[in-house]
């Protein structure tokens, strides 16, 4: 019964909230009554009937009133029906002077608390203005507020109605004070909050823009989802009046509400009445000298209030970033219009990845006229789905910046760049900036061909002034029907000492313009400080060859510091530069091939000179489809490096060069076949590793950087140096030689072959040798040249040979630390038991010793002294 | 705790059944051909019917009938008012279901009546759309036909209305009959928003009588809470750079708020 039960309250409340009522609110400055307006025929006496049926009709829920003196409140209070009112007279608390009253539906709407305040440095009482702020007025003003409960939804909306002052200080203080009041009332700037009125601030107004640019409110004039508006909210009595701004319909009525709101529709409503009554010259006249304003409002349910938490919080003077409306709110924080409320400096983090896909309106961070001059990092988090349509220059994240510090993020979306203007990337236009660790896959249209059209790129439209962009990468699309200037990474690097370092485009670079500088790095620069170093192209970069290059479209000057470490791929249609660069820039750049991408050789030469920890870009590879066809930029948690290998042959290949392997840290290598040397600096798996030649003598030394077992053919030894004495060294046959151990083998078949499947393959130690006293016997895996003498083990024996010992790659070489001739003792524990002789380090030539000291006639199996040199016999 | 579920169940099935409200209203639109004939002769469709369909949408009424209006202008607001579907030339939202529409059949000569069976958030209520000939004596056919065709129509005895312009006054006999045995919404609402009778002919200072055309009708179990017509104008820029307040129609749309 229970289950029952919940389920069908589920469906009643899916039914509930599906029909959860609009909340209808009204500003309506209903004109104070006075005698000139009788006069005029315009009394409240005739339009109060008129002006209380339309509110009537339109049955609003919540009804913000201005001007109404306590004659007309009487009117109002008894007309409108099935209202209750809030608000009190604004020149003594009580009844006297205009009122800012609100009405609200009592069968929709609960009021739980109210008050009112007044517009001036002492709120708390009747008082004028901001007079120590320089404010100047002769009106008192008050803001009445309720905090209701909406019985349809559950939700409970706070209400503040107002009618400020004439005075453009008493209007922005009053925004200050109100925004204060809001934060004591509500608790905060994130609740569902109204603020109705008649502002006296005209939208071209700063006061307007301080409400505008608030960070946490919106107007419903542009929020609204669908419009009926068809004159300004306040054309005056005379209906026949249509009233404009700069262009646009005159608004000073406004209905500004934070982000708990959507608006479904706003309307401005502006019936009249026709009377020849009175001494005014027209008969079509208004209800009042204001229409109303009607905003539907919808209340988000508190989750999704959540999400509209919008003014991101701050740690430390840094806004956390954690949602797309936090993101732009911090566009709005930076650019706030009037100098009190911009914060160009301000800092911000990404606390997880954005999906921008709601926000339909984005408007940059930072402007052309007050750029962006504090720091911004992504914390390596995406910033997906954003919409940059602004159709204007200098759109982009970020419009401008100055002295910025923009890091860390990659960026998807679309940038549509609208025909004749300038400055467009994910920053526009950088001046004095540090822009690094972006990955940027911005997909961008440039629509029109038009010379006009300038200084578009993937990540920076342009650098002025020591700008730098390091470590980006471009993996989207620019596709232009005939601008200035594109670029995969930056469009335009200006006159100034700009920087562009570690950087990669991926992506396509396409111009269809005659004369449009095209770049897969930069489009066009030409001053000679300049500078770029470790860049690559190995997208698709495509434009008038004279025009375009895979790196840089046109430098037309030669440059103090040459370019360097500047890779692009041979085969594909553009080279490195424009044709039209300065020759003496060209050279620079290298060609590399797409066998050279792919291997992992390009991602070692851009990280050339870093050191294995500061390695910039890194790939994957021989791990199948994980694998990385080209360099990656950045960290990657587990495979961050990757090295170059000069060991063995190429799979599937007859060569016998020593080829260069690529292989990530901890990744794979399917086959390594070692010929004439080896290097490693990482460890990786080999999922085969052979070692295989025909070797000239018996014995040999042998150093391998991985674990060999003893087969038919081969029986390996390893060497022990003995506990008790610095001066033996056992002789040990084993089953395997450790990697990276030095030993000794003894061919018993034709061929040494070794092989090992999934092999670890570890860095190498750097000391690989083993000592005995003054004897040291070590591995390499390159061939040696020692001119201090040494012994060579040739034939049978080790001879000791002065000047010149040659080691070869995995064999191990005996040396003394002193140079010269010494005693050894080697201990050979064979089947046949234990020996252990002194040798005789003599020039005694001709006799043989075992290596216990003692002369013998004939040498068994087993290691011997002759002519003062160790020799091997089977 | 069960006591307490079904105390929310029960108080939500009051809030989701009880009293549902609907807005409803009449509008002549005017065709393309009688607009020449009014005002300055330039209160053209082409430029009226962005600010009509802003208000339609502003407003939401639930349904509204259409009279004097072609197909093409009524598929342009369709087109416009894309919360809207139309049953001929009855416009309602697509929040509310079709269940049924078609016309009354033998209207006499220069008569029209449409009419839909809707149901919206489970109450179902049909509306009847008329637009009556000026004929005296064909208006008053009119309206015999269309109480007779409710009868045979509305055979459920569900709610209804009867919207739109019956070709005269209320002193005409088309009204006196469909007034003795319906409701008028403006002779019942408790509120009235409306200064003059339904007609303006694109010209309020000369054409501000009280005379109502236009009207909108319930069933005796509808209560209607308000009446109202839409007197809200536009501006239009004139040829000497002035702005002239216009109407966007020669008659304003008649508007109820009722409860079924």
């Amino acid at each position: 019964m229970k289950i029952r039960l919940l389920q069908l309250l589920a469906i009643l409340l899916t039914f509930y909230a599906a029909h959860a009522q609009e909340l209808s609110v009204m500003t309506y400055n209903v004109r104070y009554s006075n005698s000139s307006d009788t006069n005029a025929g315009n009394g409240w006496a005739t339009r109060k009937a008129y002006l209380m049926n339309l509110v009537n009709f339109q049955q609003p829920d919540l009804v913000g009133v201005q001007e109404a003196t306590k004659g007309q409140m009487t009117d109002l209070d008894a007309g409108l029906k099935g209202y209750g009112r809030i608000g009190v007279g604004r020149n003594d608390g009580q009844s006297s002077g205009e009122h800012s009253a609100i009405f609200y539906k009592k069968e929709r709407l609960r009021l739980v608390d109210h008050g009112d305040f007044w517009l001036s440095d002492t709120p708390e009482k009747p008082s004028k203005g901001f007079p120590s702020k320089g404010g100047s007025t002769t009106y008192y003003r008050i803001c009445t507020w309720g905090k209701f409960i909406d019985k349809a939804t559950g939700s409970y909306v706070y209400h503040f109605n107002t009618h400020m002052d004439l005075d453009e200080t008493n209007r922005q203080q009053s925004y200050y004070l109100i925004k204060k009041k809001i934060v004591e009332i509500a608790g905060a700037i994130n609740v569902p909050v109204i603020i109705s009125g008649d502002y006296n601030a005209v939208q071209t107004g700063d006061a307007y823009k301080l409400f505008y640019n608030s960070g946490f409110l919106y107007d419903c004039f542009q929020r609204t989802k669908q419009k009926f508006m068809t004159n300004g909210t306040c054309p005056g009595f005379n209906a026949n009046n249509y009233s404009t701004v700069s262009g646009e319909l005159r608004r000073i009525d406004h209905i500004f509400v934070t982000r708990n709101f959507d608006v479904n529709h706003y309307g401005v409503l502006n019936p009249c009445y026709y009377s020849t009554s009175g001494t005014a010259e027209y008969y079509e006249r208004a209800y009042s000298d204001h229409s109303p304003v009607i905003a539907k409002l919808s209340i988000r349910t508190p989750e999704m209030a959540d999400l509209d938490n919008v003014v991101p919080p701050i740690e430390n003077g840094v806004y956390q970033i954690s949602t797309a409306r936090e993101l732009k709110a911090f566009a709005s924080i930076v650019n706030g219009m009037s100098v009190q409320d911009q914060n160009t400096a301000a800092k911000a983090v990404l606390l997880n990845d954005i999906d921008m896909a709601e926000i339909t309106d984005w408007n940059p961070i930072g402007t052309s006229g007050t750029p962006f001059t504090g720091t911004f990092n992504g914390q390596d988090y995406a910033i997906q789905n954003l919409v940059i349509d602004t159709k204007k220059s200098y759109s982009g994240l970020f419009g401008s910046t100055l002295g910025a510090t923009i890091r860390n993020f990659s960026i998807s979306g679309t940038l549509t760049v609208a025909d004749g203007t300038c400055e467009h990337g994910i920053i526009g236009y950088a001046s004095s900036s540090t822009i690094r660790d972006i990955n940027s896959a911005l997909n961008i249209t440039i629509a029109q061909a038009n010379e006009e059209t300038k200084h578009v790129g993937g990540v920076a439209g342009s650098l002025f002034n020591s700008s730098t962009v390091t470590r980006c990468s471009f993996n989207g699309t620019l596709s232009d029907a005939g601008s200035n200037t594109v670029g995969g990474i930056v469009g335009y690097a200006d006159q100034t000492a700009n920087n562009i370092s570690y950087c990669i485009n991926y992506g396509t670079v396409q111009s269809e313009g005659e004369k449009t500088n095209t770049g897969g790095i930069l489009g066009y620069v030409n001053f000679n400080g300049f500078k770029t170093s470790f860049c690559a192209n190995v997208g698709k970069v495509s434009g008038n060859e004279e025009y375009a290059g895979q790196i840089i479209g046109r430098q037309i000057k030669a440059m103090s510091t040459p370019p360097s470490k500047i890779y692009y791929v041979d085969a594909k249609e553009l080279t490195a530069f424009g044709t039209g660069t300065e020759t003496s820039v060209t050279e620079y750049a290298t060609a590399v091939s797409e066998d050279n991408v792919a291997s992992g050789e390009l991602t070692t030469l851009l990280n050339t000179g870093k050191s294995v920890a500061n390695h910039v870009f890194y790939q994957i590879l021989n791990e199948g489809e994980q694998s990385d066809p080209y360099p990656i930029l950045g960290g990657y948690p587990e495979h961050k490096v990757v090295y170059q290998g000069t060991f063995g042959k190429k799979k599937d290949t007859t060569d016998t060069a020593n080829y260069n392997f690529y292989v990530n840290d901890g990744g794979c290598l399917t086959n390594l076949a070692l010929i004439n040397g080896f290097t490693t600096s990482v460890a990786f798996i080999a999922n085969h590793v052979s070692y295989s030649f025909e070797p000239t003598n018996s014995w040999g030394t042998i150093y391998l950087p991985f674990a060999a077992k003893s087969n038919s053919e081969v029986q390996f030894y390893e060497i022990v140096p003995d506990q008790t004495s610095n001066s033996v060294l056992s002789i040990v046959p084993c089953t395997s030689l450790e990697a990276y151990t030095p030993g000794l083998y003894l061919l018993t078949g034709n061929i040494f072959n070794v092989e090992a499947d999934n092999a670890a393959i570890g860095v190498p130690p750097t000391k690989t040798s083993i000592t005995c006293g003054d004897y040291t016997f070590t591995g390499t895996f390159s061939q040696k040249t020692s001119n201090n003498g040494g012994y060579v083990l040739s034939g049978s024996s080790f001879q000791y040979t002065e000047g010149d010992v040659v080691t070869n790659a995995f064999e191990a070489a005996l040396t003394t630390a002193s140079g010269g001739q010494h005693e050894i003792t080697f201990l050979i524990c064979d089947a046949d038991g234990i020996n252990s002789l002194t040798p005789t380090l003599s020039k005694d030539e001709g006799s043989i010793y075992n290596l216990s000291g003692q002369r013998i006639s004939k040498m068994q199996r087993g290691i011997y002294i002759k002519n003062g040199r160790k020799i091997i016999s089977e | 705790m069960k006591k307490i579920f079904l105390f929310i169940i029960i108080s939500m099935i009051t809030f989701c059944v009880s009293a549902q409200n609907l807005y409803i209203g009449s509008f002549y639109v005017t065709t393309q051909d009688e607009e020449k004939l009014y005002g300055d002769g330039n209160d053209k469709w082409t430029t009226r019917r962005t600010y009509i369909c802003d208000m339609f949408n502003f407003e939401q009424p639930d349904v509204l009938g259409l009279q004097s209006a072609t197909s093409s202008q009524i598929s342009n607001m369709v087109l416009r008012m894309s919360s809207y579907a139309a049953a001929g030339d009855i416009l309602y939202k697509k929040t509310i279901e079709l269940a049924d529409s078609g016309h009354v059949s033998d209207m006499p000569e220069g008569s029209t009546c449409s009419w839909a069976k809707l149901q919206k958030d489970g109450s179902t209520f049909y509306v009847f759309n008329v637009f009556f000939s000026t004929d005296n004596s064909i208006a008053t056919t009119s309206a015999t036909r269309v109480i007779a065709a409710i009868s045979e129509i509305n055979t459920e005895n569900l709610p209804f209305f009867i919207v739109g312009n019956l070709g005269g006054n209320e002193k005409k006999n088309a009204y006196t009959r469909l007034n003795a045995r319906y409701y008028d919404c403006y002779r019942k609402a408790s509120v009235i928003s409306a200064e003059y009778g339904t007609v303006n002919n694109f010209d309020l200072a000369a054409n501000h009588s009280a005379d109502r055309f236009d009207f909108v009708f319930t069933s005796k179990t509808v209560t209607t809470q308000a009446y109202g017509q839409l007197q809200y104008a536009y501006y239009t820029k004139e040829s000497d750079g002035s702005y002239k307040r216009r109407l966007p129609s020669t008659h304003f749309p008649v508007m109820a708020k009722v409860t079924l």
